[in-house]
């Protein structure tokens, strides 16, 4: 009566199926098993995989004895690879647990990109850093110059005289003979004001910045003389719209995301993990409070 | 007695190094000139911005802590005497981790995680290891021991901190010094470098007291 | 014409936007036949729309090496393609001695040209790779750097090398190290290319140097990463690599075949090749032959002028009638220092004789192998393109500022006793570039056509036209430009055939660099073959400043000098912010061939020395040059009969 009820206990069935399974699978030992195992099987795809790294490095298909010659290798690597584990020399490798991390995070990484970022985050992160990516203010203007070189003292009065007749000749003005040949635009484009300043010499941009639009003013400084302006257009640093920046923000946001589930991961694996930190005998004498650990990269 | 065995055991040592400074084969190919400089680059990549230590040092000669840059003191490998002046330098230097090494002794015996000191100009290693009853010093030693922390750094920097005038947290809050290693030798390290300035602070200022007290009494 | 037309029609006027509107009043001769070449469709409701030439020189580096080169790994240089293209692009970063670095402007394109031997090497050894680790040999190497033994490292790594007796894991082409630095060098450009603003181009140098002879060549990509990834950098060890340009060549054919994407090379300095970059008779066992001129102008349309090894234009030995000639030389030995140099090598590596030498073998081969337009750059083993005097970073991680680099020497060979200075190394160069716009392929097109001239540093603007027909009053036209190309060509380009009685007229113009100093002069100096097949050479100042006249022997009394350099500052009260001219060659004879350029001077300057003897309060060593006289030089216009 007692065995016939256990015998129908479900976790015994489990326990029984378990085993069973365990059975078959340790003897059936299909393809290439873990270490510990003797038998090694190279799949056609592996072979693939070793023609299709010698095609790219030599621009052709390895011959026969070639082809052998990396299966071997191949092989041999395994062999070294089994041996090695199970002699531990995988335990304390430095190296070799570098290598692990990067594969598991690599992982977790690969994950992150697995679903693309919606809309709405995109949009949040282009609010975030906004200011980066906004485009800079461009200035369109016309100038007359007015050459100290040339004119010596008498520059600063001649360009008073320009201004006023340029005035009078509003913004359309005829300064084709005006002032002195240059190799300096007379009509700059609209551009960005950095463009600005690279042409006329740094500060150029920001003495514009004060001129009023659509009228003569001046004369501005430039390393090079004197400058009579005129500003007619001018355009606001803009923030580009979604569209424009998407890959940007696509790149940004998946590397955020996998960072978060980086951080993430290690925080749920440290509850499964006890740490215990032994320090070192601490040394006697007055308690200075420790400085940071410096160096590495 | 010590002494002199050290330095009858050091003289090959420095005459080696002295000739290697002195008349080290250009290394031809791609512009690798000067073997001082190949020393000083690789060791910034072995010690990543080691470097770093070079800018903090001129930074804090022109601020005035430390002595101000001397050319005059820089050898010329090219020159005749040369063999005399590095050797009078390595005198020099090797003075002042012996009275480094007296203020770390004079704090009494401690546990302190091997480390290694380097000095950029010259390349020159000086190790420290923790002894029966005081610390093992090893001047011009080959190189850091493989578990060593390591400390770079530069004469001007070891002549400030052995004359007392300059404090190791000092010259690592300026940069003077970095330190390389595990975190924890890292901080054992600076620890007992701590300790040992701030005995010989306290040493300084009872010095100090007995002096002010005894002229009151004058 | 009405308001909207004119208003729509006016373009500016000037050397850099010319101008429709300005005709009806304008001195000069721009008639409709010869606008319509330079702006060929009617014109648009868009003034710049159909516009066909530069309007505007770009400045850039095409010699710069970070740490993934050896040699600056093992100096100490940590910085990365990335950290390269970041700081070109105007962006603040930490030099690899840790002091903040900006330029004063950004430049406008870059190309990263690592050594492709041994490339990404250091990094990957210090960084711990498992596979070179692995190895006795990388082993070894790593331990003896950590001990502070670079040198022997260093050396032995170089041993190695020459022997091929290389661990595994060191990065060769076809193994995956090399396949990774390679890639990282494309990713870097790809990520820092943004075409209209900065162009960054992928290449690499390929370091031919044996026997210590500097034959150093760097190779530009025209195309993109995808192209460039298709093939892997040339070296110089044999099987894979050579060290004969010849082989290098065909390498170049083979990788434009399959890339798709064209290359050109520009050859290094030939300062320090003693003798054998220009040869003329036989190079490495052939003989200097039509396929070799062929290859040769084919393959290397431009030359580095100048870098901070040295400016390599002229030596006073070969043009002891140019008082100028003496700037910023390297004449003592090869790259090394284990040969001295010797008189009779100077011919065979100095652009200006290699110019007139490059005419008299076409006269023999019917080609001109030596046709080259000129480029500066920096070669610094940084990873920054800091090439301004008062903002100069060296050549090397050690050479970055500290009050050690007036005094340190470069290098020295103890055995021929060849020596040279840190302050020896000049803050010099960029190239400068007509090209239509800030793209990879303009830039490009715009070096494979010569249209370039090469700066010691400062950004002039350098217009320099040849044609028949220029006259006077072409200097005071408000539109230069449209004038030069209408009715001429630019720097870089060709005359042929003399109309019956006429000589060749140039139009050539400089601005000054908007931050920079004031201009002396400009000249021309002209090359050509005589009468009796010996070549020939004359320098001509063709405008100045001020109101100078030459002296009774015929050379211009010296500008002055502003330059207090005890605060390392200088004034522009003498010079002139701009010059043009019209010049013509008072001595020309059509049935000779002629190469022509120009060469533009600036006023005195301080050195980087002086900057950094006063900001360092360092006292420099006696011979120390202390100022300098900054200058353009612009690819040739050639005359063939």
């Amino acid at each position: 009566m007692r065995l016939k009820s256990i015998l129908r206990e479900p976790l015994l069935h489990f326990l029984a199926i378990g085993a069973a399974l365990f059975l078959f699978f340790h003897f059936s030992s299909g393809g290439s098993a873990g270490p510990g195992s003797t038998r090694i099987v190279i799949s056609t795809g592996q072979i693939a995989h070793l023609e299709a790294g010698f095609t790219r490095t030599w621009s052709r298909p390895p011959s026969e004895a070639e082809l052998k010659g990396l299966i071997d290798e191949w092989v041999r690597e395994e062999i070294a690879v089994r041996e090695a584990m199970a002699a531990g020399l995988d335990r304390d490798d430095s190296v070799m647990r570098r290598r692990l991390r990067q594969k598991l995070e690599f992982l977790v990484e690969d994950s992150a990109e697995a679903s693309p970022p919606t809309d709405d985050e995109l949009k949040a992160w282009l609010a975030k850093h906004a200011d980066e990516y906004r485009s800079e203010p461009r200035v369109a203007f016309r100038q007359v110059f007015v050459s100290r070189d040339r004119r010596g003292a008498a520059a600063e009065a001649d360009a008073a005289a320009i201004l006023k007749r340029l005035t009078a000749e509003g913004s359309s003005a005829r300064i084709a003979t005006l002032g002195d040949a240059t190799m300096l635009p007379a009509d700059f484009d609209l551009a960005p004001l950095r463009d600005v300043d690279r042409m006329f010499g740094a500060g150029f941009a920001r003495q514009l910045d004060a001129a009023e639009l659509g009228k003569w003013s001046g004369p501005i400084r430039s390393g090079y003389g004197l400058h009579l302006v005129l500003v007619h257009e001018r355009v606001e640093g803009a923030l580009p719209n979604l569209e424009a920046l998407r890959p940007v923000a696509r790149r940004e946001v998946l590397a955020e995301r996998r960072k978060r589930q980086l951080a993430a991961m290690y925080d749920r694996l440290l509850e499964k993990y006890t740490v215990v930190i032994e320090r070192p005998v601490a040394p006697q004498g007055p308690a200075s409070s420790p400085a940071p650990a410096k160096g590495g990269s | 007695m010590k002494r002199r065995k050290l330095a009858t055991r050091a003289l090959p040592t420095v005459l080696l190094l002295a000739t290697l400074l002195a008349s080290a084969p250009a290394v031809h190919a791609c512009g690798l000139e000067s073997p001082s400089s190949v020393n000083v680059g690789l060791l910034n990549l072995a010690y990543p911005n080691a470097l770093h230590v070079r800018t903090a040092i001129w930074i804090a000669q022109r601020d005035g802590l430390l002595a101000p840059f001397d050319a005059a003191a820089k050898i010329d490998p090219q020159s005749p005497d040369v063999v005399l002046r590095q050797m009078a330098l390595l005198r020099e230097i090797r003075g002042q981790f012996v009275a480094l090494k007296a203020d770390m002794d004079a704090g009494g015996a401690r546990a302190v995680p091997s480390f290694s000191v380097v000095l950029l100009g010259i390349v020159l290693w000086t190790r420290f290891e923790a002894g029966d009853a005081a610390l093992n010093m090893t001047v011009h030693a080959p190189g850091p021991g493989s578990e060593d922390v390591v400390i770079v750094t530069d004469a001007p920097v070891i002549a400030a901190l052995a004359a007392g005038r300059l404090t190791p947290a000092e010259a690592r809050r300026r940069g003077l010094m970095r330190a390389y290693g595990t975190a924890q030798g890292v901080q054992g390290v600076e620890r007992f470098w701590d300790g040992v300035a701030s005995v010989k602070g306290a040493a300084a200022e009872r010095l100090v007291a007995t002096t002010t007290d005894r002229m009151q009494t004058d | 014409m009405n308001k909207r037309r004119f208003l729509t029609m006016t373009i500016a006027a000037g050397l850099l936007l010319p101008t429709f509107g300005a005709q009806a009043q304008d001195a000069g001769t721009a008639d409709k036949a010869k606008l319509d070449k330079a702006f060929p469709s009617k014109p648009n409701y868009s003034p710049y729309a159909g516009r066909t030439f530069p309007t505007m020189p770009l400045f850039g580096d095409t010699h710069l090496h970070t740490g993934f080169s050896m040699d600056a790994g093992a100096f100490g240089a940590r910085l990365t393609p990335r950290d390269a293209y970041k700081f070109a692009r105007g962006e603040e970063i930490t030099s690899n001695s840790g002091q903040p670095v900006k330029l004063s402007r950004p430049l406008d394109f870059l190309v990263v040209a690592d050594h492709s031997d041994g490339m990404g090497f250091f990094p990957l050894l210090m960084s711990g790779d498992p596979a070179l680790l692995a190895t006795p040999q990388g082993r070894q190497w790593y331990d003896l750097i950590r001990g502070g033994k670079g040198a022997e490292a260093a050396f032995d790594i170089i041993r190695s090398f020459g022997l091929q007796q290389l661990p595994k894991g060191f990065p060769l082409p076809g193994t995956a190290a090399y396949r990774n630095a390679w890639g990282e060098t494309i990713k870097a450009a790809e990520a820092y290319n943004e075409p209209g603003r900065f162009t960054a181009f992928i290449g690499f140098e390929w370091t031919s140097n044996t026997g210590g002879n500097n034959l150093h060549r760097n190779v530009i990509f025209r195309g993109n990463g995808t192209q460039a990834a298709l093939v892997e950098p040339y070296t110089t060890m044999p099987p894979l690599g050579s060290d004969n340009p010849v082989e290098l060549w065909k390498y170049m054919a083979a990788t434009q075949d399959k890339t798709g994407s064209e290359v050109l090379a520009i050859a290094h300095n030939g300062n320090l090749s003693n003798g054998r970059m220009f040869p003329v008779v036989e190079a490495f066992g052939k003989k200097i032959d039509r396929e070799y001129a062929q290859n040769r102008a084919r393959w290397e349309p431009l030359y580095e002028m100048t870098q901070t090894k040295g400016t390599g234009e002229a030596h006073p030995f070969l043009s002891p009638n140019d008082e100028l000639a003496d700037f910023e030389l390297w004449d003592k030995s090869n790259l090394d220092g284990s040969v001295p140099k010797t008189k009779d090598m100077l011919e065979f590596e100095y652009a200006r004789s290699a110019l007139k030498n490059g005419l008299r073998l076409e006269d023999v081969l019917g080609v001109n192998p030596y046709k080259f337009g000129m480029i500066g750059s920096s070669d610094a083993h940084t990873g920054l393109a800091a090439m301004e005097e008062d903002n100069f970073f060296g050549k090397t991680a050690p050479q970055e500022p500290s009050p050690e680099r007036m005094s340190k020497v470069f290098f020295a060979d103890p055995k021929t006793g060849v020596k040279v200075m840190d302050w020896e190394v000049g803050a010099s160069g960029y190239a400068a570039v007509w090209a239509t716009e800030n793209t990879r392929e303009a830039i490009f097109d715009a070096m494979k056509r010569r249209e370039t001239y090469a700066t010691t540093g400062p950004r002039m603007a350098v217009r320099f036209f040849g044609g028949w027909d220029f006259v006077a009053a072409d200097a005071t036209n408000r539109m230069p430009a449209a004038i030069g190309y209408g009715k001429g060509v630019p720097m870089g380009g060709d005359l042929a055939k003399a109309p019956n009685g006429k000589a060749p007229t140039f139009l050539v113009a400089a601005l000054k660099d908007a931050i920079g100093a004031n201009l002396d002069r400009i000249q021309v100096v002209k090359g050509w073959v005589d009468k009796d097949g010996k070549t020939q050479e004359k320098v001509y100042d063709v405008v100045w400043s001020g109101n100078r006249k030459p002296g009774a022997d015929g050379k211009l009394p010296p500008v002055g000098n502003t330059v207090d350099v005890a605060n390392a500052t200088w004034t522009n009260t003498i010079g002139a912010p701009e010059l043009i001219t019209v010049w013509k060659d008072p001595q020309f004879d059509p049935k000779l061939r002629a190469f022509y350029y120009a060469r533009v001077i600036e006023i005195p300057t301080p050195r980087w020395t002086a900057y950094d003897a006063k900001r360092f309060g360092v006292k420099p060593l006696p011979e120390t040059r202390m100022v300098l006289q900054e200058r353009a030089y612009t690819a040739p216009i050639w005359y063939t009969p």
